[in-house]
């Protein structure tokens, strides 16, 4: 807002034309937004000669010096300036009534959610070791059974004992045999 | 000599389920196998168990169980023995 004041005042200034400046009234009372672009046209933006513009300058230098044909030009320059300024100040978050702002909140939320639906999310599936095994909760039910633990205990605890009490029988044999039928 | 060996796999292999039961020594040699089990599966199965018993090691040697179907294969290191159990559910 700052730097668009010293531009209007080198507007009024140069641009005696009732046309331009009902235009750039026009242009100036446009509803800023947070969708509202900087430039529209990149050209305009990039040029040096815009670039260097500084208001009070222009209307010291060159209010006596300008011919009528680069008054024009400079109006005109000043105009596409002013049509693609963003007043920045116009969107402070602070003149939000508290109502648009929930408003906005809810309208925000409801476009995340919409996009965040509209995702595909490939993890969605299931995952993990068992995931090719149909039920497989059942199945994992199915083999925490504490039987076949309790049996394999029993079993290694059989078999401990009979290996203590392997005992070679002698028979004056030189060759004992161990399990050969 | 080996009979109570051979009492203790004839009992843990006509256990309800159970088709065949093995016992491997600590270099996966086969001390007796009894039922549906190949004798030659032992070295693989103190392998197996060895190898799962590096994942804690110092814990107690933890119980493999392997399904397959209606199948399952349990394996268990205990000291020098290794043991192993093949179990089929009854269609």
């Amino acid at each position: 807002m700052e730097y668009l004041r010293p531009v209007w005042n080198c507007l009024r200034t140069f641009c005696g034309c009732i046309h331009c400046s009902e235009d750039i009234g026009n242009q100036y009372n446009y509803e800023p937004s947070e969708r509202t672009y900087l430039l529209a046209d990149p050209a305009i933006h990039n040029s040096p000669a815009l670039r260097q513009t500084n208001s009070e300058n222009l209307s010291n230098e060159f209010a006596q010096s300008l011919p009528r044909k680069d008054e024009n030009a400079l109006c005109r320059l000043v105009q596409s300036t002013a049509m693609n300024m963003i007043d920045v100040g116009a969107m402070d978050l602070h003149n939000l009534e508290n109502e648009e702002y929930n408003d906005r909140i809810k309208l925000y939320s409801q476009r995340l959610q919409q996009q965040w639906n509209s995702i595909q999310h490939p993890e969605k599936g299931s995952s993990g070791f068992l995931r090719d095994i149909p039920n497989a909760n059942d199945q994992l039910c199915v083999m925490n059974s504490t039987d076949d633990l309790l049996q394999m205990s029993n079993f290694l605890r059989e078999g401990h004992a009979a290996l203590l009490n392997l005992r070679v029988d002698h028979n004056e044999a030189i060759v004992v045999p161990f399990r050969i039928p | 000599m080996e009979q109570q060996l051979e009492k203790a796999l004839n009992e843990f292999a006509s256990q309800p389920e159970t088709v065949g039961v093995l016992l491997a020594n600590r270099q996966g040699l086969c001390l007796g196998a009894k039922g549906q089990i190949n004798p030659n599966v032992s070295g693989i199965g103190m392998a197996i168990s060895e190898q799962v018993c590096k994942l804690e090691p110092n814990l107690n040697p933890p119980t493999i169980c392997l399904y397959s179907g209606n199948k399952r294969c349990i394996i268990k290191k205990d000291g020098e023995l290794t043991g192993v159990i093949y179990k089929q559910k009854p269609n």
